[in-house]
């Protein structure tokens, strides 16, 4: 029982990892394999500003959400929408798969070289705290991040449905072309959604935090999960990517509970296979034809 | 000769009803021209036939055999071509090496397919362009390769999606006089998609009207010209006529 | 002498007097270089210019993108220092038992994995790699027979004993691998130039058309893959042979599987010359920089040498390093018989 309620914590946390991917691919249906190392780069961002300043996590987004967001726009504009803008023709853009997988592998080999591999860890105030709720032991942390992500999640989908932007940047998900004609900039679009795409790894990367060790690789763990978090729930979909989570979560804490952890990771990858297999578009994502 | 017998077609997607009920019968060595405005399914007939959708009712039976379930591939060897609406030319590599890959259907020597490949590009009249590009080539020459193409397979029938669309007037006439040439000299039956009208109705032997689905008119193009039906599904829509 | 610098690049490879020169260089390198890590260095550079070469069947000529290829090739290290081990078999033999079972497997992954478009094609190969390293890390023993899970398996030292691929020195080595990338090589040029390689190139660059062509492009797609996969494995085993210990992470893992389609795209995906030309100018540069670089911080250098390239190849020069090679290779040439 409590493996299920730490699973479902623990899940809407990766649901909230996914957000980005999700939101990345369906608007621009670009696969970022260099996801888990942008949660790297801000956990490391988070890390250094508690080891610095002592700020609490959750005040720090406040410095956190701006760099997060500033480090995505660029890494849209700079690296990947000059490849876009060359293979708009082509069906497929496999080139800009190829940058993101060197992205993630020279990121991430990048930070082994300048920081080590060590393991390091920030404590904050309420690190090692736990909740008891009859006879279960529930991480605080834990659950303060889930609830983090659950107002995440929800404020992103009040952004994408509600306001302006929103709807710009769903318009330009569903046709390019049509976006454009009807005066939206759509590589300015991309900028932007790959920005809040990595702001809201910042927010994963700050709550995240009190629960995980800081080194070079953290992020890859959270990469695969978001993949199939993302296949699973559906691209694009917000609400999906949420639901999708809670499912790998209570899964894997399941799996983990009842097996041992490595192999909770291969249940996982083979059910990624297995939806991958049987319905490539998940259980609420657009049946998009590309 | 019966060639190609199509029989209550009908195709769903979702709620709508791209093909309701459609009926066509083709003699081999006709050419004959499926006409209907934009979103009427003229493509999603082509597609039924190749393979690319399976219909939900109906029949299919080209020249005695039951098409209907077949893969796309299988039916381009039982004998039908097609070129697409939207055309899709191998970009990087040479028209010589578009056209190839179709007569590789016939061989597996690839002196020989280079062979029926050059003599399809001098019936065509592209043997001079053989060694460009597939992306540096026209748009007329583009449509051309994807006739070359699927020549290269030696179908019995060939389906010619909206081939002429975007020519000028001596292009048409050159498209118009290739695929006369095709029914006489190669003994092809042709169903053509056009929105071009001049070419339609002085190719055509018969045209099938199509709307919304359904057929709405089918007899030779001074019949169909008149039915007050097809002028009604007409009325308000441009053609680009020369 | 055909100037082939214009269209058709990707077909195209130098004429023949560069890969003949280069050939008889690389004949004669052994009796050159002495020295043994000098030598071990050249065999990793052949064996990697063969992985990639292998990968380039599906990755190139395929027009897919196969990002967990490793897969194979530790599937067959793993079947013929198994069979070695508990049954004494020749890895000779169990090479190719190693393919043969490396030829299934891609099979049942290629069947479902094929319908994928390309980038859930990718994932879709991660995902195998990635699990079948963790499957194979947390399995002690398979059917009463040891597998040691991540502990690896380590080939009995048989000392010199050419029957069963075991060598005392480096330079037989050596010449086997040559042997094995002159072959496929080989097969790589006649493929390209028929049936098969046109269907492939169709397929891969627009599945529609080729279908209404008669192409069954899947089935294609496997044959491609069913060949790869084989000399994957070959290859697997000749690692096996040379390092004489093999463990998941080394052999079936997802960091040699991107090394392996990075070295081949910076080279040039779908050319003859392109990956054997990636090899031989990166691998170098990553062996150097370990050999100078040590340390655990700098234990991923080869990999951000080569991730940094392709995200430089991928924004500037999309063909790869051959597309420029030739250019320069042509000019000189051009300009060499001008003379004459």
């Amino acid at each position: 029982m409590e493996a299920i309620i730490n699973g479902v914590l623990m899940g809407g946390v990766y649901g909230l990892t996914a957000l980005g991917l999700s939101l990345i691919f369906g608007v621009m249906k670009v696969i970022n394999f260099a996801h888990g190392s942008h949660l790297m780069i801000m956990m490391y961002v988070e890390y250094w500003l508690i080891k610095s300043i002592g700020i609490d996590p959750y005040l720090s987004l406040l410095i956190v959400l701006p760099i997060a967001y500033t480090i995505g726009y660029f890494t849209q504009a700079i690296l990947i929408n000059p490849i876009l803008k060359a293979e708009k023709d082509v069906r497929e853009p496999l080139g800009v798969l190829l940058l993101t997988a060197g992205l993630w592998i020279f990121i991430n080999n990048l930070f082994l070289m300048l920081f080590g591999a060590n393991f390091k860890s920030a404590d904050t105030v309420y690190s090692n705290t736990v909740l008891k709720i009859n006879k279960m032991m529930i991480s605080k942390p834990l659950l303060y991040a889930f609830l983090a992500s659950l107002i995440t999640t929800y404020l992103l989908n009040w952004l994408l449905r509600k306001t302006k932007l929103g709807k710009a940047i769903r318009a330009t998900g569903q046709d390019r072309e049509a976006a454009s004609l009807m005066g939206i900039n759509v590589y300015k679009i991309y900028n932007i959604a790959f920005g809040i795409g990595i702001a809201a790894l910042g927010v994963a990367g700050t709550i995240l935090i009190p629960l995980f060790y800081v080194h070079p690789f953290v992020g890859d763990v959270f990469d695969m999960r978001a993949f199939v978090i993302v296949v699973l729930g559906g691209l694009g979909s917000i609400p999906g990517a949420l639901l999708g989570g809670l499912l790998v979560g209570v899964i894997e804490s399941l799996a983990g509970h009842f097996l041992n952890m490595t192999w909770a990771a291969a249940v996982i990858y083979m059910i990624f296979l297995l939806a991958l297999f049987i319905k490539p578009s998940g259980m609420f994502g657009f049946e998009k034809e590309w | 000769m019966k060639m190609l017998t199509i029989k209550n077609l009908s195709k769903r997607f979702g709620g709508l009803k791209a093909v309701d009920d459609f009926s066509l019968e083709l003699k081999g060595g006709e050419i004959v021209g499926l006409i209907g405005p934009n979103g009427a399914g003229k493509t999603t007939i082509f597609n039924l036939l190749t393979g690319v959708y399976q219909p939900d009712l109906g029949e299919i039976v080209f020249m005695g055999k039951n098409i209907k379930n077949l893969k796309p591939y299988d039916i381009c060897f039982q004998g039908i071509g097609r070129t697409f609406q939207i055309v899709k030319p191998f970009l990087n590599r040479t028209v010589l090496y578009n056209v190839m890959v179709g007569s590789f259907l016939w061989t597996n020597d690839i002196k020989k397919a280079e062979e029926e490949a050059i003599e399809v590009l001098k019936f065509i009249g592209l043997i001079n362009k053989k060694d460009l590009l597939g992306k540096n080539l026209t748009i007329p020459d583009r449509k051309r390769i994807e006739i070359a193409r699927a020549l290269a397979t030696k179908p019995k029938l060939l389906l010619l999606d909206e081939t002429m669309s975007g020519l000028n007037p001596t292009e048409t006439e050159e498209a118009i006089v290739l695929v006369r040439k095709m029914q006489e000299e190669k003994k092809l039956t042709v169903l053509l998609i056009e929105h071009v009208m001049q070419v339609v109705m002085s190719l055509s032997e018969r045209i099938a009207v199509l709307n919304h689905g359904r057929k709405i008119a089918e007899g030779t193009p001074q019949e169909v010209s008149c039915n007050e039906n097809v002028i009604k599904a007409y009325l308000g829509e441009e053609y680009v006529t020369t | 002498m055909k100037d082939n610098s214009r269209g058709g690049i990707n077909l195209v490879y130098p004429n023949y007097y560069l890969p003949l020169i280069a050939l008889l260089i690389l004949f004669c390198i052994p009796l050159v270089i002495k020295s043994a890590s000098w030598m071990q260095i050249m065999v990793l550079i052949l064996w990697y210019a063969c992985l990639t070469l292998s990968w380039n069947f599906v990755g190139g000529f395929a027009g897919v993108l196969p990002m967990g290829h490793a897969a194979y090739a530790g599937v067959g290290a793993y079947v013929s220092t198994l069979l070695f081990i508990n049954y004494g078999l020749t890895p000779w033999v169990g090479m190719l038992i190693g393919g043969v079972i490396s030829v299934l497997v891609a099979l049942l992954i290629g069947i479902p994995t094929f319908k994928l478009h390309g980038a859930y094609y990718a994932l879709a190969s991660i995902a195998f790699v990635e699990l079948l390293r963790m499957v194979t890390e947390n399995t002690k023993k398979i059917f009463g027979i040891k597998i040691n899970g991540a502990r690896g398996l380590l080939v009995p030292l048989k000392g010199h004993s050419p029957f069963l691929f075991q060598f005392g020195e480096k330079i037989y080595y050596y010449y086997v691998i040559l042997a094995m990338m002159l072959i496929i090589f080989f097969i790589s040029y006649r493929i390209q130039k028929s049936k098969l390689g046109y269907y492939l190139v169709a397929g891969g660059e627009e599945q529609e058309a080729a279908e209404s062509l008669g192409i069954n492009v899947t089935k294609y797609k496997l044959i491609a893959l069913s060949i790869s996969a084989f000399f994957m494995a070959i290859l697997g085993t000749f690692y096996a042979q040379l390092i004489l210990f093999i463990y998941p992470q080394g052999i079936m893992s997802l960091s040699l599987s991107f090394e392996i389609a990075f070295i081949a795209i910076i080279g040039g995906r779908g050319t003859l010359m392109g990956p054997i030309l990636g090899a031989f100018t990166l691998v170098p540069l990553a062996e150097l920089s370990r050999m100078y670089l040590s340390g655990s911080r700098f234990l991923g250098i080869h990999l951000m040498l080569y991730s940094s390239i392709i995200i430089l190849v991928m924004l500037y020069m999309p063909k790869g390093l051959i597309g420029a090679f030739e250019k320069i290779y042509f000019s000189f040439t051009n300009k060499l018989f001008k003379k004459s």
